[in-house]
C-alpha cells in the first residue's frame, strides 16, 4: 500500500479515536477522575445504535443523537456514586469504582445481548469513495466527519458558552471557581454527563464500522488512554491531535511491522509519553498549575 | 510489638499445620472438586496478599499483576520445555522471573504517581503479553505450551500435593505481609503512599521504599501464576495474562479490607467459593457480582469486611 494512503487511512481512524478520548479528557480535566468504564459506555452506544437500527431501521448517525439524553442521565448517575467520596482519596477510589462499573456494564450486556458479534449494515456500507488515490468506505468517511464536527462543536461549547467557561474554570481551580460563584458540584456533574454523552456518541459513530460485542470496550479504553496522554490530559485540541497521531502510527505500524507487534505500538506510545513527558506532548503549560 | 509478632507467627504456623492435615482426613480422590476449590482459595489468598503489599501497604494501586503472574507461569512452563527440567523444580523460578520483570517495571512505572502508575502497570502487563505472543520461537506464541505433569519425587501430582503447596505458598505470603506490617518500613510505605513529596522531604527514599514493596509483591504474584500453570497443565498468553488475574486480587482485597494482613484472606475465603458456585449457574454471573462488590465496597465500606467488624467492636 502507498504511504500516502496509509497516512490518510490513519488520519480518518484517528478522528474517531479522538472522539472516544475527548469524553475521557474532559472528565479527567475537571475532576481528576480516570473513568475506567469509558470504553464500556462506548459499547453501550454501539448497542443502542444497533438495536434502534435492527428494530426501527433508524440510521446510527441519527439515533446517536436521540439516545444522547439517556447517556447524560447515565453519566450524572455515575457521578452521584463518586461525588460523596472525600477529595483526598477520590482519585484512587474512583479508579477502582469505575473499574467495577465497567464490569457491571460489560457483563450486563453479555447477559442481555449474548456474546454474539453484531454488525450494522447500512444501505451504502459497500460504497467507496476515492480520496487522493485512497479508497475509503462511505461509513468510515461519514463517521470520521461527524467525529470531527462533534469535537469542534464541543470545543466551541467550552470556549463560547457560559457553562463551558464554568467547566474550564473548574478544571483550572475548583476553589477559585467556587468563590467566583460557580456551582462546582453541578458543573462537575454536567461535565461527567457530557463526557459520557461523548462516549455514547462515539459508540454511535463506531457501530457502522466495527463489530458490536459486550467486551468491545476493552479495545478502546487503552487507545483512549493513549490518546489522552498524548494530547496532554486536559485539552480538546490535544485529544484531536493525539487521536490523529495514534491513528497514523497504527496504520504505519500495521504496514511495516509484523502482525503480532502491531498492537504494541499503542502501548509503547502510551508508556513512552508518560515516561518522557508526563504532561503530554502538548501539555507543557499545565506543569505550573 | 515484638510479642504480638510472635503470637501472629505462632497462630499462622498453627493454622497452616492444621490445614495441612486436611488431605489426611478427607480423601482427595473422593472429593476432587472440594480440593480444586480449596486450591483456588489458596492461590487467591497468595495473589491478593501479593497485591495488598503494593496496593494496600505502599498505596501503589497496580492494574498489572496479571503481568507478573503470567511471567511466572511462563517461567514454569518454559524451563521444562527447553531444558527438560522437572516442572515442580522450576516453580521457584516463577517468582524470580517475575522479580526480574519487576525491576524493569519499577524503573518505568515508579516515575509515575497514583492513577498514572495504575494505568502504566496495565499497559506494561499488556506489553508482556504481546511480547510472549510475538516471540514464537521461544514461547510457542498463541499455540500455547503443555506442561508435563510429573510427580515430585515420591509425591504424586494429585489434588493433595497442589493443595498443600498452594497452602504453604499462601502462608509465605501472609508471613511476608505480617513481617512488613510489623516492621518500621510499614510507616515509610504508608507515608510514601499518602504523599510522596512529604515523605521525600522528611528523608524517606521513596523509590527504594516502593521497590521494597514491589519486589516481594512481584515474587509472590509470579509464584501464584506458576502454581496455577502447573495445576492447569497448559498455558497460552490469553489465559496466562488474563486481565481477571489483575482485577481479582483487587476485588478480594477491597472486599476483605485493604491494607490489612487478613483482608485478602477474608475476601478470598468468602468470595472464591461464592464465585465458583455462581460460575456453575451462569457463566458470567461472577463478573457481575465482582463489579457490584467493587462499587459498593469502595463507595460505602471503604475498610472492607474487616473494617466493618472492627468499627462494631469499638
Amino acid at each position: 500500500m502507498l504511504l500516502s494512503s496509509l497516512v490518510i487511512n490513519g488520519l480518518f481512524t484517528g478522528l474517531i479515536y479522538g472522539l472516544i478520548a475527548v469524553g475521557l479528557t474532559v472528565i479527567f480535566g475537571v475532576m481528576r477522575i480516570i473513568n475506567m468504564s469509558h470504553g464500556d459506555i462506548v459499547m453501550l452506544g454501539m448497542y443502542s445504535a444497533w438495536i434502534l437500527f435492527e428494530k426501527f431501521g433508524v440510521s446510527p448517525y441519527v439515533s446517536m443523537f436521540l439516545t444522547a439524553p439517556l447517556f447524560f442521565l447515565l453519566g450524572s448517575l455515575i457521578y452521584e456514586i463518586l461525588d460523596p467520596i472525600p477529595l483526598k482519596r477520590r482519585e484512587m477510589s474512583s479508579l477502582i469504582i469505575t473499574l467495577g462499573i465497567s464490569f457491571v456494564l460489560a457483563t450486563s450486556a453479555m447477559l442481555i445481548f449474548t456474546a454474539d458479534y453484531r454488525t450494522v449494515t447500512l444501505p451504502y456500507s459497500q460504497r467507496v469513495i476515492d480520496i487522493l488515490g485512497t479508497r475509503l468506505g462511505y461509513p468510515a468517511l461519514i463517521s470520521s466527519a461527524i467525529s470531527l464536527v462533534l469535537m469542534c462543536l464541543f470545543r466551541l461549547f467550552l470556549s463560547r458558552t457560559h457553562i463551558g467557561r464554568a467547566i474550564r474554570a473548574t478544571a483550572i481551580d475548583r476553589t477559585s471557581a467556587a468563590l467566583l460563584g460557580v456551582n462546582v458540584k453541578r458543573i462537575s456533574q454536567a461535565t461527567f454527563g457530557a463526557g459520557v454523552v461523548l462516549a455514547g456518541l462515539a459508540g454511535g459513530v463506531l457501530a457502522p464500522i466495527y463489530y458490536v460485542y459486550p467486551f468491545v470496550g476493552s479495545n478502546f479504553i487503552i487507545k483512549a488512554f493513549a490518546v489522552v496522554v498524548l494530547g496532554g490530559m486536559e485539552s480538546v485540541t490535544g485529544a484531536i491531535a493525539g487521536g490523529l497521531i495514534l491513528g497514523v502510527a497504527e496504520a504505519l505500524g500495521g504496514a511495516f511491522l509484523e502482525h503480532s507487534l502491531k498492537d504494541i505500538i499503542v502501548f509503547v506510545l502510551f508508556l513512552g509519553v508518560l515516561f518522557f513527558r508526563p504532561t503530554g506532548l502538548f501539555g507543557g503549560r499545565e506543569r505550573n498549575r | 510489638m515484638k510479642r504480638s509478632s510472635h503470637r501472629d507467627l505462632v497462630a499462622l504456623l498453627l493454622c497452616l499445620g492444621v490445614l495441612s492435615l486436611l488431605p489426611a482426613v478427607i480423601d482427595t480422590r473422593r472429593m476432587p472438586y472440594l480440593f480444586d476449590v480449596l486450591f483456588s482459595v489458596n492461590v487467591a489468598v497468595l495473589l491478593a496478599s501479593s497485591w495488598n503489599i503494593l496496593g494496600g501497604f505502599a498505596g501503589q494501586v497496580s492494574f498489572g499483576h496479571a503481568g507478573f503472574a503470567g511471567i511466572g507461569a511462563y517461567a514454569v512452563a518454559l524451563l521444562p520445555h527447553h531444558l527438560q527440567w522437572s516442572p515442580w523444580l522450576s516453580l521457584p523460578f516463577a517468582g524470580i522471573a517475575a522479580m526480574i520483570a519487576a525491576i524493569l517495571v519499577g524503573g518505568i512505572a515508579f516515575r509515575l504517581r497514583g492513577p498514572y502508575f495504575a494505568l502504566s502497570t496495565l499497559a506494561l502487563a499488556e506489553v508482556a503479553r504481546l511480547v510472549v505472543e510475538g516471540w514464537r520461537s521461544f514461547t510457542e506464541g498463541t499455540q500455547g505450551v503443555v506442561i508435563q505433569q510429573k510427580p515430585l519425587y515420591l509425591f504424586e501430582a494429585d489434588g493433595a500435593l497442589f493443595y498443600i503447596t498452594s497452602l504453604w505458598l499462601a502462608g509465605i505470603a501472609l508471613l511476608a505481609v505480617i513481617t512488613i506490617g510489623q516492621s518500621k518500613s510499614r510507616y515509610f510505605l504508608h507515608a510514601v503512599g499518602e504523599s510522596e513529596e512529604a515523605a521525600s522531604a522528611l528523608g524517606v527514599d521513596a523509590w527504594r521504599c516502593k521497590m521494597s514493596a514491589l519486589l516481594p509483591s512481584a515474587f509472590l504474584a509470579g509464584m501464584a501464576g506458576g502454581i496455577l500453570a502447573l495445576h492447569t497443565g497448559f498455558l497460552d498468553p490469553e489465559s496466562a495474562f488474563s486481565i481477571s488475574r489483575s482485577v481479582e486480587p483487587i476485588i478480594l482485597t477491597v472486599v476483605g479490607g485493604i491494607g490489612t494482613a487478613l483482608g485478602p484472606v477474608v475476601g478470598a475465603v468468602i468470595l472464591v467459593p461464592a464465585c465458583e458456585f455462581l460460575r456453575s449457574r451462569f457463566p458470567t454471573g461472577h463478573l457481575l457480582l465482582y463489579g457490584v462488590l467493587l462499587v459498593v465496597f469502595m463507595r460505602f465500606m471503604h475498610g472492607g469486611i474487616l473494617g466493618m467488624v472492627r468499627r462494631k467492636r469499638l
